[in-house]
């Protein structure tokens, strides 16, 4: 028994040698130890100022700097003003993200009914285009409805509308509806895609053996493919729960005119009014409604596995005839994607060319908002072609969004790597829920949290508060979990037999990872570099609090263009930022045929 | 009663150009237990469908007894659901949301049976198929086996005059094959319904039928008893779709086995120029020779390769320069390279013309 103390360092000290010359366990030790200080590093130092008195609440208080307070926790929840910090909001987002799930996910349904079950015309056609709402940035409905709907309560050109001498009331131009109605043409295509998934795997087998003992179609209906949709609408529920609370130009563009906020801009307020103390805590309260609700979505899976269709040869989906149904759902589905995608991109686009909204004479028609070198009515201001801030902004969005993919990216492939060599231990399972934890926090709280770690000088690594690095930074980290997952993914399906082969023929560790493994993972890192590309050039919540004069990227310069009311020179940019995301996106499934990578990512 | 009659039955998918199912008469008894044999694509599986009304024929009459569901000419085509028959599907396609007893009762609740009976019923089928115990588990949580003897425990306990089985055992691993196999004969001498098996295995086919019917490229090529299928092939895909090892097939005129093909020809006399095509079913060549009895081929064959199975000894075997599989249930001594003397009795080889059809010798 009695193992001697010696022999056991003895152990632990061949143990930790051989751990050094191992390149793998090397790399995985070196992965354990960045991504945690990047990923949980700043969220316990903003759970730390939570309790901390900052340099101006010191101030205020009286209070000596940095000693122990529940002051901000008592002004967010238990005082007459956390009404408007908090709990107002709070209560917003839910309404908010009920009913755009009221909206959003029978239309989807109904959409993915259509086109999965039935024999709709054109029905190729349809389903790619309902993916651009998805592939658009979140916001781009909100510039839109702005373009329509704004009234005299705001400054700029004026609203189509208004223009046209149809003053909209407050409650269209802003507020609740236009935020419940942007979000949910932004998200219905989620909806369809779950539930289109759920359809195309659904058996027909299960409908057809209804049918052969004496139910009908409708009871085939009620009876076996509802339940069986049970899952899908879960699902639906709680991402576009997840993503309402996760999106902030929307809100921020239509809400604020008459001060309606949800947790998103709320946070945003308190960050702008210097008060991070209370930020941090809104924060951490948007990140434990995240956790929660994929915590409810886990759970949700997990009972759904219960219906999982037995693995199946030979499930044909066959369709049905709509007969005369045809012409009514021809009609929905065209007016589904005309709200969604023409009349927006329409509006984009004419908006972008008129001086005075609706008018097409030849004193309103102009080219200056993209060619201009001088706006008339917007003093120092050129066409978004022309602009060097346009082109500044450009610039910034392109190398930071392919910064940070690329960082994501390769720690993707090698946290995958990882995984691969060791699936079992305890570094890749360590490694396998961090990088996942970005994804549970909201983008705009994960923003907070980085600026609360990063704006001061911490040991060698100085202030980043205020330059592209933190945006690269704060982006690489959040991605990681798109990244990390396709890396995993697609180093699994590799396995390891390449890379022994290698080793048998004699080739060390980095020539084995520069000719074997790396380039065999072309594919994985396609996607592994290209979602969060994509990702990046339409991100908004995650870097407008990052963002300043200098650093702007180009959709922060959209929402300065909507402060200032410059619609036209706005819509202008949201066109530039589409474009390039859909000649990406078409880029890349030319190139690799596989499925929209912009469809998965975020807003 | 339930005897199924397919008269001139036709269906091409829209869509394609090629007929699904051609021209298929077919009389299937009342009682008995038919199985459509043939490789994947031949249709055996659109008929099965077109039975049971999950596919509508392009032409042709289907008769169920008396009742005509399907009648392409004066536009009849009962809908499934009112054709009380009863159909397995080889993913079983048990509603995974519902437990077995829920699976297996909603086809009497569509019947409006009343809720004792229905009980009554539950428990008879859960009797015959052992399903006792299992009544509320929910589907992922029995084996395949298990799942099988639900998906048809939901069918039979509907009591239908037809049951239409679409290769309701291929998911399943030898052993458990065996045993439904077995089950499924037990379960047809006890209820005495009209059993439509669809498969692709021949085995299966052999096994448990009491007809077969052997389709190829939408086509119906022999509707007979299994051993009549075996034994007297009406061409020569039947003859290689049906054993395994599969017949020795030996083209006339080909150089590589002229010698052979001469030496098998001179016991039919006449029927040389006829014949392009000989069968020997391996069980055929006998390795024990008991000369002198009737016509037969006695020659020298070179051992090449020696396949015990356990049960059975395949020789893999050289003939005048012509490579063939024997099959012989008694224990092989020889080893490869061993000269052996063999016999094939001109009754069992089979002749096939250019057409390949079989020549009646």
């Amino acid at each position: 028994m009695a193992e001697s103390t010696a022999f056991r360092l003895r152990r632990a000290g061949n143990r930790a040698r051989s751990a050094l010359r191992d390149p793998t366990r090397m790399l995985a030790f070196l992965l354990v130890l960045t991504l945690s200080y990047l990923v949980l590093a700043p969220l316990a130092s903003m759970l730390a100022g939570t309790f901390r008195v900052g340099v101006r609440d010191s101030a205020v208080s009286g209070l000596a700097t940095g000693s122990f307070t529940l002051r901000f926790y008592q002004r967010v929840f238990a005082l007459p003003i956390s009404k408007v910090l908090f709990w107002r909001p709070l209560g917003r987002t839910l309404y908010v993200a009920l009913m755009v799930s009221l909206a959003a996910i029978p239309a989807g349904a109904a959409a993915a009914y259509l086109i999965k079950k039935t024999d709709l015309p054109g029905k190729r056609w349809f389903s790619k285009l309902m993916m651009l709402p998805y592939i658009m940035p979140s916001w781009t409905f909100a510039t839109v409805w702005i373009t329509l709907f704004k009234n005299r309560r705001m400054g700029g050109t004026a609203g189509l509308f208004e223009s046209l001498g149809l003053s909209p009331p407050d409650w269209l131009a802003y507020g609740a509806l236009p935020i419940i109605a942007c979000e949910a043409l932004h998200v219905f295509p989620f909806a369809y895609t779950l539930f289109s998934n759920s359809l195309g795997s659904m058996d027909a087998q299960l409908e057809e053996s209804a049918r052969v003992v004496g139910a009908r179609r409708g009871t085939v209906a009620r009876r076996i493919v509802a339940p069986l949709l049970l899952p899908a609408l879960m699902s639906s529920f709680l991402l576009i729960f997840t993503r309402v609370l996760g999106s902030f130009g929307t809100p921020y563009i239509l809400g604020s005119p008459v001060k309606y906020s949800l947790l998103p801009t709320a946070l945003y307020s308190a960050f702008k009014s210097g008060s991070p103390g209370v930020s941090s805590v809104i924060a951490l309260a948007m990140i434990l409604i995240g956790v929660s609700l994929i915590a409810v979505d886990g759970f949700f899976l997990r009972e759904a596995k219960r219906f999982v269709t037995i693995g199946v040869k030979g499930s044909i989906s066959r369709v049905s005839a709509l007969g005369r149904g045809k012409a009514p759902a021809l009609a929905f589905m065209s007016a589904l994607v005309g709200v969604s995608v023409l009349a927006p991109l329409a509006t984009l686009v004419l908006s972008s060319l008129t001086r005075r909204p609706g008018d097409f004479g030849p004193e309103s028609l102009t080219a200056a908002y993209w060619i201009g070198g001088s706006i008339p009515a917007m003093p120092g201001l050129s066409g978004v072609l022309r602009s060097p801030e346009v082109w500044r902004a450009a610039w910034n969005s392109l190398r930071t969004s392919a910064a940070a993919a690329l960082i994501a990216g390769f720690a993707g492939i090698f946290v995958g790597y990882v995984a691969t060599r060791s699936p079992r231990s305890l570094s890749t399972r360590y490694l396998k829920q961090l990088s996942f934890v970005p994804y549970l926090v909201p983008s705009i709280a994960f923003a907070a949290a980085f600026i609360g770690l990063f704006a001061v000088r911490r040991g060698p690594i100085p202030s980043l508060y205020g330059t592209m690095g933190l945006v690269v930074l704060v982006m690489s980290v959040k991605y990681l979990p798109y990244s990390a997952r396709a890396g995993i993914a697609s180093m699994m399906q590799l396995g390891n037999d390449p890379e022994d082969a290698a080793r048998i023929c004699g080739a060390p560790w980095r020539r084995r990872m520069s000719r074997i493994v790396l380039p065999l993972q072309k594919a994985g890192l396609v996607s592994g570099v290209v979602l969060p590309f994509i990702t990046g050039m339409k991100e908004q919540s995650l870097v407008i609090m990052l963002a300043s004069p200098g650093t702007e990227l180009l959709t922060t310069q959209v929402l300065r263009y909507m402060d200032y009311g410059y619609s036209q020179l706005a819509n202008a940019v949201v066109l530039e930022i589409v474009l390039i995301i859909v000649a990406l996106d078409l880029g890349v499934r030319k190139l690799s045929g596989a499925d929209s990578p912009a469809a998965l990512g975020k807003g | 009663m339930a005897r199924i009659e397919l008269i001139g039955v036709e269906k091409t998918y829209p869509g394609s150009r090629l007929k699904a199912v051609e021209g298929l008469d077919l009389v299937i008894p009342e009682g008995s237990f038919v199985s459509l044999l043939g490789p994947s694509g031949c249709g055996k599986t659109t008929t099965l469908r077109m039975i049971a009304g999950l596919e509508s024929p392009s032409a042709g009459v289907i008769r169920v007894g008396e009742r005509v569901l399907f009648d392409a000419a004066r536009g009849v085509d009962v809908p499934t659901e009112e054709r009380g028959m009863g159909l397995v599907f080889q993913s079983y396609a048990l509603w995974p949301h519902m437990t077995v007893a829920d699976n297996v009762s909603f086809g009497l609740e569509m019947r409006k049976v009343p809720r004792p009976e229905r009980k009554r019923r539950l428990e008879r089928v859960f009797e015959l198929l052992r399903l006792g115990g299992f009544e509320g588990r929910y589907p992922m949580q029995l084996s395949g086996g298990q799942q099988q003897r639900v998906a048809l425990a939901r069918m039979l306990v509907l009591d239908p005059e037809v049951l239409l089985l679409d290769e309701p055992l291929s998911n399943l691993d030898a052993k458990l094959r065996l045993e439904m196999r077995a089950e499924l004969k037990r379960i047809h001498a006890e209820l005495k319904n009209t059993i439509v098996f669809v498969t692709h295995d021949q085995l299966e086919g052999m096994t448990l039928s009491t007809e077969i019917a052997v389709m190829n490229r939408a086509v119906l090529q022999q509707f007979d008893k299994p051993m009549e299928v075996y034994r007297r092939p009406r061409n020569l895909f039947v003859a290689e779709f049906v054993g395994s090892p599969p017949i020795n097939r030996i083209a006339v005129g080909e150089a590589s086995c002229a010698e052979a093909c001469g030496r098998l020809l001179e016991l039919f006399p006449g029927l040389e120029g006829r014949a392009r095509t000989i069968g020997v079913r391996p069980e055929s060549i006998s390795l024990s020779p008991r000369r002198g009895c009737g016509r037969a081929f006695r020659g020298r064959a070179r051992v090449e390769a020696v396949l015990p199975t356990g049960s059975e000894w395949i020789l893999s075997l050289e003939l005048c320069g012509t490579p063939f599989f024997a099959i012989s249930t008694e224990e092989f001594a020889g080893a490869p390279g061993d000269e052996i003397e063999v016999e094939i009795e001109a009754a069992r080889l089979l002749l096939f013309d250019a057409e390949g059809e079989r020549i009646e010798a």
